[in-house]
């Protein structure tokens, strides 16, 4: 199943315009009729593919496969240029690798003794924790915080359509049975990613221009040797502890990593001038943190089901469809499963290691599938996909609905991430923001009297009061 | 062409208007009584998470809209979001096409409404070539019809005309 989930993830990865998010989205459904055990890790193959694959088009055809491949873009296409594609691809996939792995060690070492710390969280502790991550994914996955903020919100209100589970009475539902309970969250997922890109891609025209150099030289050209690697062994690792803390902190990601890994790499270069004409270094560095980022993100929802990013979002969905809620309960109830996970997640690292050795070549002429021969295909597995949760067409009019939703925002530019999160923890919010009010006597301002709780919401102060102080000096440094 | 003030104020007045439509929902559409167990020491109702919803939409659609007078930004850091004619025709024509989905689902099923909907998709996108024809429109509905409906046994829409 890993090897399956790896396969799709290089597959989608490496076609601009897919994304690992809207793929897990989409299949999602897939993992269904499988036990968790399983179907956790096909998905995190997907994940680990996705991201690897991001890198292919990056270096072939200057076009990242995902966000966390953009900085890849900058020594990758100049390497294919000059006639070392192969050789790029393969420093990416052993980087990757390295960077991967190493920051599953770091999830599988802290996990469960954070994971004891949150069994000693109370509602208001929970509801601050709540507040301050959410301010932080909404200050920083977009460019302006209002616009974070705006999505977050939406993405509360949605959470509230159906029947409260408090009181058991109906909200937002206009008297249709079929939103009784709630939005179904697939269903938003698969509209926000698989139709609002067809809507995206349909107005940009569906063009991908063919490069020539990919089909006909890839074949022949140098690998990727040991003592190349070892040469670039400080890169990779400086930029995995990049990678790792980067990971770690709710709403940053695996772009802002692989940028932060590349300006350090060549910061600390003894050839800074190399950089950005094709270096190893260069394409190792953002290549081992965008990696990096995927086992530590792990962290805070594993520890606190708590999201860090998009896609420990769509994850966060995926467990619960199986059965699992991510957080402290999840060691407590599932210990062996969840221990299964992280192994198989260690050895999906191993695989994709020898997969994308053995496939980058195939991978390569991949790039190339025309998309107007990709995106109706799509729309037909992502109907389906939603069709599939609760057998119902309500949910495929519902995802058309959330597609053009989608497309609005990503074309205003405000960030899906806050709008997810926030529309899948809305109840544990309400629950945990309900139980505070209760145990604080209905006063929120006695949160300021719990450490933990007072800590979190002053760092969420501070955040939002710099996230809205005038940007003039950064404005005038940047001109 | 919009201009990052045309967004942030049309992202205000849709911010706004949601706070308004949720606030005059709220007495139709969710239970004002206090949550049971909560009257006598606090008072806390389903509403509470709407209301604030409706506050904060208030709140972020003023800031949006005073964005460009309090928080200034020089122009030259504008970032414009391009509608283009053509772009949006092709978006509009693309939406009538998927919007059209579901109503062929329920009329034809899925594989003869898949089949036609992709068949539509495909021509419009410009496919031309009749083998990428048949494997976009007619051998793709047929793999996924397999895989969900034999494999994993979804019991997929038949067709008001055919079931």
């Amino acid at each position: 199943m890993i090897c399956g989930g790896i396969l799709l993830g290089m597959l989608v990865g490496s076609l601009p315009g897919l994304t690992a998010t809207m793929a897990i989205a989409i299949l999602i459904p897939l993992s269904f009729s499988i036990p968790p055990l399983l179907g956790i890790p096909f998905l995190v193959g997907i994940y680990k593919g996705g991201l690897y694959g991001g890198a292919i088009p990056a270096i072939l055809v200057s076009t990242p496969g995902t966000g966390g491949a953009a900085a890849t873009v900058f020594d990758g296409y100049p390497m294919a240029q000059k006639g070392k594609a192969k050789k790029a691809i393969q420093m990416s996939l052993v980087a990757s690798t390295v960077g991967d792995t190493l920051s599953d060690i770091v999830l599988f070492m802290f996990m469960a003794p954070l994971a004891m710390v949150a069994l000693y969280f109370g509602s208001p502790e929970y509801f601050s924790l709540f507040v301050f991550s959410l301010v932080l994914i909404a200050g920083v996955t977009g460019q302006s915080i209002l616009k974070g903020l705006f999505s977050a919100f939406v993405g509360l209100i949605v959470s509230t359509i159906g029947i409260d589970s408090v009181t058991g009475s109906s909200r937002f539902i206009f008297g249709n049975l079929n939103m009784a309970s709630g939005i179904t969250f697939m269903t938003m997922l698969i509209g926000l990613f698989a139709i609002s890109e067809i809507l995206i891609q349909a107005e940009k025209g569906l063009t991908l221009k063919k490069n020539a150099d990919v089909n006909t030289k890839y074949g022949k050209q140098d690998r990727l040797t040991w003592n190349e690697f070892w040469r670039v062994k400080k890169v990779i690792i400086q930029s995995t502890g990049i990678g790792t803390f980067i990971g770690i902190i709710p709403g940053l990601g695996a772009p802002i990593a692989a940028f932060l890994a590349y300006s350090f790499a060549k910061r600390t270069s003894k050839t800074p001038e190399a950089f950005g004409h094709g270096t190893l270094e260069g394409v190792a560095a953002p290549e081992a943190a965008n990696s990096a980022v995927n086992g530590a993100n792990f962290l805070p929802l594993f520890a606190f089901g708590i999201p860090g990013d998009i896609i420990t979002a769509v994850m966060l969905g995926a467990f619960v469809v199986h059965g699992m809620r991510p957080g402290p309960d999840l060691f407590q109830n599932h210990a062996a499963t969840m221990y299964a996970i992280i192994w198989g997640m260690v050895f999906a690292n191993a695989f994709l290691l020898v997969m994308g050795w053995a496939l980058s070549g195939i991978y390569a002429k991949i790039v190339t599938i025309p998309k107007n021969l990709l995106f109706p295909g799509i729309l037909a597995i992502a109907a389906v996909g939603s069709y599939s949760v609760n057998n119902n067409m309500f949910d495929v009019k519902l995802m058309i609905v959330f597609g053009v939703m989608g497309y609005l925002m990503k074309k205003f530019e405000i960030p899906l991430a806050p709008l997810i999160i926030t529309a899948l923890l809305g109840r544990s919010i309400e629950n945990s923001l309900v139980q505070s009010y209760i145990i604080l006597d209905g006063n929120l301002l006695n949160l300021f009297l719990r450490p933990i709780s007072a800590l979190f919401i002053v760092l969420a102060l501070i955040f939002l009061a710099l996230a809205f102080m005038p940007k003039k000096n950064k404005n005038k440094s940047q001109q | 062409m919009m201009s990052e003030k045309k967004i942030n104020l049309s992202i205000g007045i849709v911010s706004i208007i949601l706070s308004c439509a949720i606030y005059f929902l709220v007495p139709f559409e969710v239970n004002n009584d206090p949550i049971p167990g909560t009257g006598d020491l606090v008072r806390i109702t389903p509403a509470a998470i709407p209301l604030i919803c409706a506050v904060a939409f208030v709140v972020i659609g003023g800031l949006f809209i005073l964005q460009p007078y309090v928080f200034s930004k020089s122009d030259d850091q504008d970032d414009d979001v391009t509608f283009s004619q053509d772009g949006l025709v092709r978006g509009c024509v693309t939406l009538l096409i998927v919007i059209s989905y579901p109503a062929l689902l329920e009329a034809l099923g899925f594989l003869l409404g898949t089949t036609v909907i992709l068949f539509a998709l495909n021509l419009y996108f410009g496919t031309r070539k009749i083998w990428q024809l048949v494997l976009g429109a007619v051998i793709l509905p047929i793999c996924i019809t397999y895989i969900f409906g034999s494999l994993m046994y979804v019991p997929l829409p038949k067709g008001y005309l055919f079931g």
